[in-house]
């Protein structure tokens, strides 16, 4: 009988390792691009947006499914990361704890429309977005460096699928 | 069983707790204003530039190895200064972190760098700190090579019973130091016209003539079907003022042979300066300009030579590429002769999807009081107008575009009497190649007789 509830439990706890698996490959790939370029990011002092971006695949290729932004602020002084949404505050913590604090709010999963399990997408990790509330904030025009990437194609949809960005930090496909 | 039960609830009551309370720290930190922890303004106590060049003065006799030294890190110091301030940075002022951040996109956008980094340092004070630009430089140099050669089947003037044919080329090259960019940018290039006329006799009112001769009603027909050049060799230098503002100096020398029928050569000289300011406003840019030229030309009607100051101005609006309007004016009228020059284009352009681009063109050029001898040659765009539509077809790489494209148009010549007025339909046929260091432009245009 002892072992019968030991085989449930062990069960119950696969079952939820499972779950939570996906959670932690993201939050894994996160922790290396995080090691390699958005710490030394942070370090610079310099403020910068990252945005994570859900894209379909197949016959939804390149659809923009769902985004979430941070923008990310850090003091030399006290030397705490400062992260905002818009005008919400979403934390605050050391530079060590960025690394799984951050991927919290990157994180894009079930719950966006559109979106359903067992299918394949796309994450795209951008750092500083062309975005309407970025540039809209900063004050600042798509100009030269966009136009002579992007060349002849600059239309509003292409720019919406593709979401042109000053670099992409990570684009992995992932099973949701 | 009981007991594992009670495990298993007391297991999922202490996990919804933290959960909850994890949720209500987070509506703590929501609750609070940005305003309340935004990160104070920094000072900024000094700017430094990393990768970019300066102009360096080397040692002579004339000043030493220490004068040297001095000069070229105050030099390279104040040029980092200035193109600091031109993305909105400044030394001893107070800025906030967001504005950091304004100019470091600005940078990035410029395309002024093949790669461009800001960041900061503590200063010895509290929110005093240093700003650091490091900047990875593009190629130095930008190529550019056009040539565009026109046909016409019969210029077709209403005031010259004329069947002669013409062919018209230009080919022009320019190269671009952009060493010192932002702050400096030089050019070099050229520009040459040629024209051949097949049939080189007129018959007008009359009385037939090959005879090239000035000050003679003849001449201007002559002008019209004799073969010439026109070259145009020019130097450009243009220093940025603050982000929005350049100023440009451009040095010409042409040499032509339009109003003479030997080896004789005219040659004029010509000097403009221009401030001009451009800004973007979203997607559209706008560029204002105006300046002084000085010209020091030979005469049409005389063998003499004068001096022509003058003052011009344009404005040109709209995007580059996709789907655009832009209307580009630009005018010159000299200060003491009459002699104005207005030319204009509007161009309107549908982005058709696959990379494809429709396309509307006028064109209109008029100058008047003909003065200069190469005014007075029918060149590939004197007081040329055109209507014209087309499609583009581009094929566009990481770093590079080409495109290929089409037009069909009516021109007519507004030449000054007794010219007369030309008109026909044209077909042409373009090659772009654009990239980060050389741009192509060929195309060739087919003028037919009149259709109508």
């Amino acid at each position: 009988m002892k072992f019968v509830w030991k085989a449930i439990i062990l069960l119950l706890l696969s079952a939820s390792v499972e779950a939570k698996s996906n959670d932690n490959r993201f939050c894994g790939l996160f922790g290396e691009v995080y090691q390699h370029s958005v710490r030394k990011r942070i370090l610079s002092g310099i403020p910068f947006e990252l945005m994570g971006a859900l894209f379909g695949t197949g016959s939804e290729q390149g659809m923009l499914l769902g985004k979430k932004s941070v923008h990310i602020t850090y003091n030399l002084w006290d030397e705490l990361i400062l992260v905002r949404s818009g005008e919400k505050i979403l934390g605050r913590f050391s530079i060590d704890d960025g690394r799984k604090e951050l991927c919290k709010f990157l994180e894009i999963g079930m719950g966006v429309p559109g979106v359903v399990s067992g299918k394949k997408y796309r994450f795209r990790l951008l750092l500083n977005p062309m975005w309407n509330e970025r540039m809209a904030r900063l004050q600042i025009a798509t100009s030269v460096e966009l136009e002579n990437r992007r060349l002849v194609d600059i239309n509003w949809k292409k720019i919406a699928e593709d979401m042109p960005s000053e670099k992409v930090l990570m684009e992995e496909e992932l099973e949701l | 069983m009981f007991r594992l039960y009670l495990i298993f609830t007391s297991l999922l009551m202490a996990e919804a707790m933290v959960a909850s309370a994890q949720e209500s720290s987070a509506q703590v930190h929501e609750m609070e204003s940005v305003h309340d922890i935004l990160p104070s303004p920094y000072f900024i106590d000094g700017e430094h530039c990393i990768g970019t060049n300066q102009k360096e003065l080397s040692e002579s006799w004339l000043i030493s190895k220490e004068e040297v030294e001095i000069t070229n890190k105050i030099d390279a110091q104040e040029d980092c200064e200035d193109l600091l301030r031109a993305f909105g940075l400044e030394k001893y002022k107070w800025f906030n972190p967001e504005d950091l951040e304004s100019a470091s996109s600005k940078l990035k956008q410029s395309g002024f760098f093949e790669d461009v980094e800001l960041f900061i340092k503590k200063s010895e004070l509290k929110n005093h700190i240093h700003v650091f630009m490091r900047a990875k430089t593009k190629p130095r140099y930008v190529y550019s090579l056009q040539n565009e050669l026109k046909f016409y089947e019969n210029l077709n003037l209403a005031a010259v019973s004329d069947k002669s044919a013409r062919l018209f080329n230009r080919i022009s090259g320019e190269v671009i130091d952009r060493t010192y960019q932002p702050n400096s940018k030089e050019a070099w290039g050229f520009q040459l016209d040629t024209a051949l006329a097949s049939n080189r006799s007129l018959m007008v009112s009359g009385w037939e003539s090959e005879t090239l001769s000035f000050n003679n009603i003849s001449e201007a027909y002559t002008n019209i079907n004799k073969n010439y050049y026109i070259a145009d060799f020019y130097f450009k230098h243009n220093r940025m003022m603050s982000r929005n503002l350049v100023l440009d100096f451009i040095g010409h020398l042409l040499l032509d042979n339009v109003q003479s029928s030997g080896p004789f050569v005219s040659a004029s000289a010509y000097v403009d300066t221009d401030l001009v300011y451009s800004r973007y406003i979203r997607y559209i840019r706008g560029t204002f300009y105006g300046g002084v030229g000085l010209v020091f030309s030979s005469m049409r009607s005389t063998p003499s030579y004068a001096f022509l100051p003058g003052l011009k101005m344009g404005v040109h609006f709209g995007r580059d590429t996709g789907t655009f309007f832009r209307q580009d004016v630009s005018v010159f009228h000299s200060l003491f002769f009459p002699i104005s020059f207005f030319q204009g284009k509007t161009e309107f352009q549908v982005d058709l999807g696959e990379n494809i681009n429709g396309s509307l063109i006028f064109k209109f050029r008029d100058v008047q009081s003909l003065v200069f001898p190469r005014d007075f040659a029918p060149s590939t765009d004197l007081d040329s107008n055109q209507s014209a539509f087309g499609f583009s077809k581009n094929f566009v790489k990481d770093k590079s575009r080409t495109q290929l494209d089409w037009r069909l148009g009516y021109e007519w010549l507004g030449y000054t009497p007794p010219q007369g007025v030309g008109e026909s339909v044209f077909t042409s046929l373009g090659y772009k190649l654009i990239s980060d260091d050389l741009n192509v432009n060929f195309s060739f245009g087919y003028y037919f007789q009149r259709v109508y």
